[in-house]
């Protein structure tokens, strides 16, 4: 270890300090204007965005060789800057309205940021765990955060109950994985196959552990359960938060493994991932259809999103993972961008169900555009980053042969348009009342019609004109594939 | 001495200890002794890891360095789920997980 | 002109734009002049291109550059292309004109003619294209646009459910797409036509096959063939410039259009022909038995589209694309008279579309009349009019290809059918109008206020009606050597079917059967519906000698008109009640069936954290087991 290694750490520093900061802060800042430590805490992010960049193709061991900053580490931990820093801009307007302690809240985000970072570039089982614990930790406090809230605990409670108990089998795993190969680096691990290819039933045993932890954690069927509730209990930034980074957090960490420690036995694996991948799209595309609450139907359909990315995983090579990269990119600019019009609309009427969206396109425009750009985009419509990424990533999928796969996959991808149309329509069509019609239009504050703005922009460009987008996780994938 | 101990038999007692924490967890409907059986399941993580460390890894320190992690990772879990429940119980009056079930469906 | 053919798009995308960006606010009325100039350039560029007659490919810019999947933005032109952008952008134009009129007190305007040009650039961009991601991308755009249009009414509960039924109809078209376009890229690594056209050659024929039936799906749900022609009867809830532009003359051509350009593809295996071929045949045969029953007039159109589509897709299966693709062009004209002029009907009979309360309106509307009478008689195949020469030659071509050695017997029965289809398109196009033109009127009040439509509505028909008359001799004259015929010879990927000296004759009795047949329609349309207007005498001023023989036989043709009319309706009924009840049941019970898998899976949820637990330790358990099993 050398101290330059830590030069290389500065965006996760600064993010630290930043929090740091951010909580002294609070201590002297009257209640009213707390809320406002947001926009601190956003230029932290973009403070260690830039150092990121500084940073760029420059692939290097740290720590033992715990830690690997590479261009997939750093896709990712641009993706989790800019998440974070659209989820705390986003959130000033509903602080104000729901939560104390706003200091504390954005600081927060910024510690589970710093664990997703950590994720990423971690190439080793105890990294790994100790940063999946550190955004795990950062998210139980933040989902319970509306400490009023019969919802909110109930939420955290579930969170961490289910969390802990997925660690536990996570953790059991590794130890197996450990007791079998004798390591917990990845690297480590591969070189051990290479040698032995069958470590028989405690391996078997092993990897079957960690993949049911991690699916917790990525919310894969059947380890998706706590999801739709702790999605609906928890404050509206958190629940985007949680959608996009808890989610990109869980694939890095999968792909990285696989990649990286347990390609020589993908082949057992593959069915059954791909098994996982067609129950968790379908099942939360069955059931998306059933809800009449926008964040609950949000929650199953990022359920079934999960199971698009997974099938990239069952199916990994260098261009599924580029694939995959981009599709999370596109989802993280899409599910971002539905997010923060609920967050909005939930500021502007304290409702979120889906029947509240009537009257939406004359009340405010912006909120409608971006609403449906975001939902089509989900859907898959071609145009928008959803289309575009599912389909680079599905034909990549598709040298693996396993076509009953990419059929239910498209299949579904079918389906679930359905239920985002049904949305819409409320927003565009349904009629109001003659008693609803005499509402006002919305009136957004600047900050929010710019990040709105800036998130359509985003989903359209990945839609329509990937080509940087698709250099980068090319450049992520060969990070990890070589070539 | 220790070695007198196979590993198989260690690993049983941990994956037995594993067992009885998740049975404890499936069963119990006080959040707080589910909270306990959590730490039974992590306890025989460590028993495991600090077992594979004597018998398997070439560097013996490795399993308990991870153990001791484990162990903090589970202390500061545990705090922070005492803090949840705690929030729970002066809202309610009530800490049993089958009265949480405001959000289904 | 070649060097720049993304100008042809660009028209029609700057006219949404303007439209879309500054329409409601600003330019309310003038939408409808920048909409249809931005159509008509859009058309004269194509006329440039055309006359310049230099054709090939011009890549635009690098879409996607990266390793595993380069695609580049390029545009495709030739032959086949230059005929569909000639029929797209110019019967386009017309509607564009015709809506100015139809839609003036609408209080939509704006957005009506922002979603119009959005079209226009979709197809016109689908027509254009040079490989399978762009065309299957405008595909979607032009099932938005239709969408959109289709619910354009919004107000109308109907419409709304009718936009929707049309979107996910389509979509289950879409999956076969878009399966097969994973599946030509994964067999050829590249997506681009002519890349993909190159390599089927040595490609194992059965995958091919795959390939070429998954396409099909496609088209099938765009161009609303069998069982997934269900959308589009409902689709006429939009507003009847959108039913005449969108679903008859262009956006359901593309999956013909489709078909054609993957000639290469579907000839590969023959079956895949043979079920191309069988389809559009069935198709055929089935739309036009239930149009004799319906009473709205646009659902009459709306299955008489249908039952030309199938024809259409009879003469692809049976490998005369020209012939397809000729009907293609003069069913556009036509089809877009007669849904105008339905419009204009409608227009004049304020918004009622029941023919049963129409009658005695060719005094009142004598323009429409007269047009409507000439797409009629195209329609029906009347020579010399339009659809004589295109659909003489489909079914000429699928004859030829039953009896030819070569060929597959099938072909004669699938001929049949569209024979049998004929005569029914010749007695429900008469019985439409004679129910809506001639008789006596049915509704006085309504009649009363009936009015012949503004000048900008009815110039689009006159021009419309001089094509429906004019466009098939001029264009397929003499059979097999016309225009097009020549024209689309040199399109790549385009059969040419060959006459030889002896087999002239067979054509041309092909042509008089078909003629007779269609003829023997109509007079039995006349028949049946006119009776208490004036009849056998008023038919015998206009054919001396005809008068004495119908007076005679006048019983007789009463009880073999009766006898196979009756059977016909019947028929129908019972197709369209199966159409209504069963074909839409099985959509809809699988509708249902979702919904109540989602009901099911959402009992999973119950909201007890330690159900969740159990779940998840199941999971892991089970997942053991069957690593520990299936290895």
């Amino acid at each position: 270890m050398n101290g330059s290694d830590f030069a290389f750490l500065l965006p996760e520093i600064v993010l630290v300090a930043t929090a740091i900061t951010v909580w002294a802060v609070d201590f002297f800042t009257p209640r009213d204007r707390k809320p406002d430590l947001a926009w601190p805490a956003a230029a932290g992010a973009l403070v260690a965005m830039a150092f990121l960049a500084i940073s760029w193709g420059e692939h290097r061991e740290m720590f033992l060789g715990t830690l690997r900053l590479d261009n997939f580490s750093l896709f990712f931990r641009f993706l989790f800057l800019t998440v974070a820093f659209f989820v705390i801009v986003g959130s000033p307007g509903y602080v104000r309205r729901k939560l104390r302690n706003a200091g504390e809240f954005y600081g927060l985000i910024l510690m589970s940021t710093v664990g997703a970072m950590g994720i990423v570039s971690s190439r080793e089982f105890l990294t790994a765990y100790i940063s999946l614990e550190l955004v795990a930790f950062g998210f139980y406090v933040l989902v319970s955060h509306a400490r009023h809230e019969a919802r909110s605990n109930e939420a955290g409670a579930k969170y961490l109950i289910l969390g802990a108990f997925s660690s536990g089998l996570l953790l059991f795993g590794i130890s197996l994985i450990f007791g079998a190969t004798g390591s917990t680096g990845y690297a480590a691990i591969a070189a051990a196959l290479e040698t032995t290819p069958d470590f028989g039933m405690v391996w078997t045993l092993g990897v079957a552990l960690v993949l049911a932890g991690l699916g917790f954690k990525v919310a894969a069927f059947p380890f998706h359960s706590w999801a739709p509730d702790v999605y609906e209990g928890a404050p509206l930034p958190i629940t985007a938060f949680l959608s996009v980074g808890s989610k990109a957090a869980g694939f890095a960490f999968l792909i990285r493994l696989f990649a990286e420690g347990l390609f020589p036995v993908l082949d057992d694996w593959r069915v059954a991932i791909g098994v996982v991948a067609v129950l968790t799209m379908t099942f939360g595309n069955l059931v998306a259809i059933q809800q009449a609450n926008l964040k609950r139907l949000l929650a199953y359909s990022s359920i079934a999103q999960a199971g698009y990315i997974l099938v990239g995983v069952a199916t990994l090579n260098a261009d599924t993972t580029s694939g995959m990269l981009l599709h999370i990119a596109g989802y993280t600019a899409t599910n971002l961008g539905a997010f923060l019009v609920v967050i909005y609309f939930h500021n502007l009427t304290g409702k979120e169900g889906i029947d509240d969206l009537r009257g939406l396109y004359r009340r405010s425009f912006l909120l409608t555009l971006v609403l449906a750009v975001s939902l089509l985009s989900l859907a898959g419509m071609p145009l928008f980053a959803g289309f575009m990424t599912k389909f680079y990533l599905f034909t990549a999928a598709a040298a693996s042969q396993l076509w009953w796969l990419i059929a239910l996959a498209v299949a579904n991808s079918i389906l679930s348009v359905y239920y985002y149309l049904l949305v819409l329509r409320q927003a565009f069509i349904t009629p109001e009342s003659e008693e609803e019609e005499q509402r006002p239009a919305f009136r957004l504050p600047s900050h929010a019609r710019a990040t709105l703005s800036l998130l359509m922009v985003l989903v359209l460009w990945i839609g329509i004109y990937p080509s940087v987008f698709v250099d980068a996780a090319e450049a992520g994938s060969r990070a990890l594939f070589g070539g | 001495m220790i070695e007198a101990i196979p590993l198989d038999h260690v690993v049983l007692v941990a994956t037995t200890l594993f067992g009885i924490g998740l049975y404890g967890v499936l069963s119990r409907r006080n959040a707080v002794a589910i909270l306990m059986a959590i730490e039974l399941m992590l306890n025989a993580v460590n028993i495991n890891f600090i077992a594979f460390s004597m018998y398997v890894s070439p560097d013996p320190t490795v399993g308990q360095i991870i153990a001791v992690f484990v162990i903090t990772v589970a202390a500061a879990e545990v705090a922070l789920g005492l803090a949840i429940v705690l929030q729970i119980f002066r809202n309610k009056s009530n800490i049993n997980v089958d009265d949480l079930d405001l959000l289904r469906w | 002109m070649i060097e720049h053919p993304w100008l042809i798009p660009l028209a029609p995308l700057l006219a949404f734009a303007i439209n879309g960006l500054l329409g409601p606010r600003y330019l309310k009325k003038a939408t409808g002049v920048i909409g249809s100039a931005g159509i008509l350039a859009a058309f004269l560029l194509t006329v440039w291109l055309w006359a310049e007659g230099e054709y090939g490919e011009a890549t635009l810019f690098e879409w996607l550059a990266s390793g595993s999947l380069a695609i580049n933005i390029g545009f495709l032109v030739d032959e086949l292309t230059v005929v569909m952008l000639l029929v797209v952008t110019g019967v386009s134009f017309l509607v564009h004109v015709y809506s100015i009129g139809y839609m003036a007190h609408d209080g939509s305007f704006a957005r009506f003619f922002a979603w119009l040009p959005l079209f226009v650039f979709s197809m016109v961009m689908l027509v254009m294209a040079n490989n399978f991601l762009s065309l299957f991308v405008f595909w979607e755009l032009v099932g938005v646009c239709s969408y959109l249009l289709i619910g354009f009414w919004h107000d109308r509960e109907s419409a709304n459910n009718a936009a929707m039924k049309a979107f996910l109809v389509n979509r289950v078209g879409d999956f076969g797409f878009a399966i097969a376009i994973f599946m030509i890229f994964w067999n050829f690594r590249t997506l681009e036509y002519g890349a993909v056209f190159a390599q089927v050659g040595q490609a194992d024929p059965e995958t091919v096959l795959v390939i070429a039936l998954l396409l099909f799906v496609g088209a099938m749900g765009k161009s609303a063939q069998f069982p997934l022609h269900i959308w589009l009867p409902d689709a006429m809830e939009g507003p009847t410039p959108v039913s005449a532009l969108i679903h008859a003359a262009t956006m359901v051509t593309a999956g013909v259009y489709m078909v054609a350009r993957m000639a290469p593809i579907f000839e590969v295996h023959t079956t895949a022909l043979l079920v191309v071929g069988g389809v559009g045949a069935f198709t055929a045969l089935f739309a036009a038995t239930i149009a004799v029953v319906q009473t709205d007039i646009k659902r009459v159109l709306a299955y008489s589209t249908v039952s030309q589509l199938g024809l259409m897709f009879l003469a692809l299966g049976a490998g005369v694309y020209t012939a397809a693709i000729f009907h293609l062009a003069t069913h556009a004209f036509f089809k877009a008279l007669l849904f105008l002029g339905s419009g204009s009907v409608i227009h004049a009979m304020h918004d009622e579309q029941e023919m049963t309360r129409y009658g005695g309106l060719r005094r009142k509307l004598k323009w429409t009349y007269g047009t409507f009478l000439v797409g009629g008689l195209a329609l029906s195949a009347i020579f010399p009019l339009a659809g004589f020469w295109s659909k003489d030659e489909i079914l000429a071509g699928a004859f030829m290809r039953g009896a030819s050695l070569d060929g597959d017997g099938l072909f004669i029965v699938f001929w049949a059918l569209g024979l049998a289809a004929s005569l029914l398109t010749a007695f429900y196009t008469f019985r439409m109008v004679i129910m809506t033109f001639h008789g006596d009127p049915r509704d006085a009040e309504l009649h009363e206020r009936a009015h012949e439509s503004p000048a900008v509505m009815v110039a689009p028909l006159a021009l419309l009606a001089v094509l429906a008359m004019g466009a098939g001799a001029v264009l397929g004259f003499p059979p097999e050597h016309g225009l097009i015929h020549d024209f689309l010879h040199h399109a790549p990927g385009i059969l040419h079917f060959e006459l030889t000296g002896n087999q002239t004759i067979i054509a041309i009795s092909l042509a008089v059967i078909s003629t007779a047949v269609a003829l023997l329609g109509a007079l039995g349309a006349y028949m049946i519906y006119s009776r208490g207007a004036p009849r056998a005498e008023s038919i015998g001023q206009f054919v001396p000698g005809m008068h004495s023989l119908l007076y005679r036989k006048y019983h007789i043709d009463e009880i073999v008109n009766y006898g196979i009319v009756a059977t016909t309706k019947v028929l129908g009924f019972i197709l369209w009640a199966i159409d209504a009840k069963i074909v839409d049941g099985i959509a809809n019970l699988i509708g249902w069936t979702v919904r109540a898998l989602g009901g099911a899976a959402r009992q999973v949820q119950t909201g007890q954290v330690q159900n969740y637990v159990f779940l998840m330790a199941l999971g892991a358990v089970v997942s053991v087991g069957a690593l520990m099993i299936f290895r």
